[in-house]
């Protein structure tokens, strides 16, 4: 994993609810087996604390459902975004 | 007009038509305040900053204000009676945990177990009495008899109110769960759920995550191997997105009283 996928996985366990099994999570772990993705609030909450960890603007308008299906999509969105901030 | 919540639309929108009034769920309030925004937004024009539909945390209430200098005002109604109260206090630091006071005509009391009325401060069923609350639920007869009474309706929130007026909320009698200030009744995700092939039996409560918001958890027992994410799959379509479980526990049975009971307490 890289910097940014294990930052991303970071701040994916701490929205997770107490007692999620996180230890298989890797960049292409079906995150719906977590239940991720599928509360439109959880994403709402996730996507902020992702915000705020990358300060990166992540809109919902933009933000299509495949980026809630892995680690691996999120790290990959969030790293094309630090790309075109710092390009 | 914004046709769903949109953080920077929203932000947008107050921001460019200086918005005074913005009535917010307390989820949403959280997250303006967290919004990564190259530009600070100047939200100067807003006076009233309302939050509704769930309490709001202290966390939120600091990190609002932190942000954009107003601090959120919290509303209580139901949609039985309209809006019961609301929180103008001058002195909103010191009580930011209030619903505030009962709006024009609207009576609030407390309760005990045994119908009685309870002393200021005291903490009890808060009950309600206004000019537009509801007779009843329409063909709910029995419904309507235990939560209506004497020209009160029994809210099913315990609480208390203060010397001043101020009422505060301290829990919930009726069993739902508060998931990001939409209600679910774990009965209704219960019954989606044991109509999946394979689960024999399914618990569904609250559990907190670690910044203390609740979500709805499902323990469940199948006589085959099935997996979160097929429960997710089956549960999509026949709920609401904020009903279906975000953790879901296998066990090889329920623990229940002597009684047969599920001890759902021992599941979180």
């Amino acid at each position: 994993m890289n910097d940014v996928s294990e930052r991303v996985r970071k701040v994916l366990e701490a929205s997770l609810p107490q007692g999620a099994i996180t230890e298989n999570i890797d960049d292409d772990f079906p995150l719906i087996e977590l239940g991720v993705g599928i509360d439109s609030v959880a994403r709402l909450e996730l996507l902020v604390a992702l915000e705020q960890e990358f300060r990166v603007r992540l809109d919902e308008g933009e933000i299509t459902p495949e980026f809630f299906e892995s680690l691996g999509e999120m790290s990959r969105h969030i790293s094309g975004k630090l790309g075109d901030d710092n390009s | 007009m914004l046709e769903q919540f949109n953080r920077n639309g929203v932000l947008d929108v107050l921001e460019s038509e200086a918005v005074t009034i913005f009535p917010a769920v307390p989820v949403m309030l959280d997250a303006l305040a967290g919004t990564f925004t190259p530009e600070e937004k100047d939200l100067s024009g807003l006076r009233l900053a309302i939050s509704a539909g769930a309490p709001l945390r202290a966390e939120t209430f600091r990190k609002f204000h932190e942000r954009f200098s107003i601090y959120p005002r919290q509303l209580y109604g139901s949609t039985e009676t309209g809006v019961i109260s609301i929180n103008l206090a001058d002195d909103i630091e010191n009580r930011a945990a209030s619903v505030g006071r009962p709006v024009n005509q609207v009576i609030v009391k407390v309760f005990g177990d045994g119908g009685e009325e309870l002393e200021t401060g005291a903490e009890g069923e808060l009950a309600v009495r206004s000019p537009s609350m509801t007779r009843g639920y329409d063909g709910l007869p029995e419904e309507t008899e235990k939560v209506f009474r004497n020209g009160y309706y029994f809210t099913g929130d315990l609480g208390k109110v203060d010397a001043e007026g101020y009422i505060y909320i301290t829990g919930r009698r009726k069993f739902f769960i508060n998931a990001g200030g939409y209600k679910v009744d774990p009965a209704e995700v219960e019954n989606v759920l044991l109509n999946m092939p394979g689960i024999t039996e399914a618990a569904v409560l609250g559990v907190e995550d670690k910044s203390g918001k609740e979500h709805v958890k499902a323990v469940l027992v199948s006589e085959r191997p099935v997996t979160a994410g097929e429960v997710a799959a089956h549960c999509r379509g026949m709920l609401a997105d904020y009903k279906i479980p975000l953790a879901i526990e296998f066990r090889d049975a329920l623990p229940r009283s002597p009684a047969g009971k599920v001890l759902k307490e021992q599941l979180k």
